[in-house]
């Protein structure tokens, strides 16, 4: 038994060279990502903000985990930036320890932790940010470590548990470059057109057990390429 | 109601088996049908309604209803006592 607390940023697991590394990363990657994304053209092609900022209804945002850049970005500018208060979970890896301050650096809080290792108290730790501090949370169904674009059903359940709603959002960029790590990972190049499609809210019945949350995975899954090819076609589009 | 009332009418909440029926070794899966997503419901009302926190490790270990009660007792004695 563990006391209530949720875990967040915790350099206790560092070495002292991943101590130098975790630093030299936070004096440059928040202003790097900055310059980057002062640069982007993001265009919302599906979805409405201004009733999200107006309203700041508790949701689970989802979306693939090879998007997490473009989404980033989007939700970062336009509701982050605007007070929309949000929440990830970042894995409890070292580089995840890199990503979770520079994500809390920009604003998002995060929760150390994943959906498959460790998975229950991640879970339970997101539950009780979004039923007890009105905060969205915004996770990838198919991380932290794949396969890419094969929805779990972590993000699912989360919303099933907290009875909110959950938000499935994609993004295409013009010109990115793709990583080499296990979801090929989109890194808008400077200067990208980034399409936004965020889907309409889906309800998770209370009701529902761990197959036919299966089922429901695999719709999430298909939305959420969907949604992604709609971001992709919007960019082929003059207007945008 | 007590810890041990409000867990056996939790489960039986999940499982939708009434608390009479419900016995000590009732297995939690194969018994009452409490998969892992209902389990991940049982595991956050205990947490809420007893304000306490399971660790991971021991949720391997809550098989059956006895098991929970047991965990329970344990963790409420301190505090009972």
């Amino acid at each position: 038994m563990i006391p209530r607390g949720d875990a967040a940023s915790d350099d206790s697991r560092l070495t002292p060279s991943d101590r130098r590394k975790v630093g030299l990363a936070m004096l440059v990657l928040p202003w790097l990502i900055r310059l980057l994304k002062s640069t982007y053209r993001i265009q919302l092609v599906e979805g409405d903000v201004e009733k999200l900022l107006a309203e700041k209804p508790t949701v689970v945002l989802a979306g693939w985990h090879e998007g997490l850049l473009l989404s980033g970005s989007f939700l970062l500018e336009r509701l982050v930036a605007r007070g929309f208060p949000l929440a990830m979970l970042v894995s409890l890896s070292r580089d995840g320890e890199i990503l979770a301050r520079v994500v809390e650096r920009l604003g998002i809080a995060t929760v150390r932790g994943s959906t498959s290792r460790g998975g229950l108290s991640s879970l339970r730790r997101l539950y009780r940010i979004l039923s007890k501090s009105g905060r969205s949370v915004g996770l990838a169904p198919d991380g932290p470590r794949g396969p890419a674009k094969r929805c779990q059903p972590g993000a699912l359940l989360l919303a099933q548990l907290a009875g909110v709603p959950l938000l499935p959002i994609a993004g295409a960029a013009d010109r990115a470059w793709r990583l080499g790590s296990w979801d090929r990972m989109f890194v808008p190049k400077p200067f990208a057109r980034i399409a936004i499609c965020i889907g309409e809210p889906l309800r998770v019945a209370p009701d529902l057990g761990s197959p036919e949350l299966a089922v429901e995975a695999e719709k999430l899954a298909r939305l959420l390429d969907e949604l992604t090819a709609r971001a992709a076609g919007a960019l082929q589009s003059p207007a945008c | 109601m007590d810890a041990q009332q409000k867990t056996l009418k939790l489960i039986s909440d999940i499982s939708g088996v009434a608390t009479d029926k419900l016995k000590r070794d009732s297995q939690l899966v194969a018994d009452l049908g409490i998969d892992s997503a209902r389990a991940l419901h049982l595991l956050v009302k205990l947490e809420d309604e007893l304000d306490i926190e399971v660790d991971d490790d021991e949720v391997a270990e809550l098989q059956t209803v006895g098991n929970v009660l047991d965990f329970i007792g344990r963790y409420q004695a301190p505090t009972d006592g």
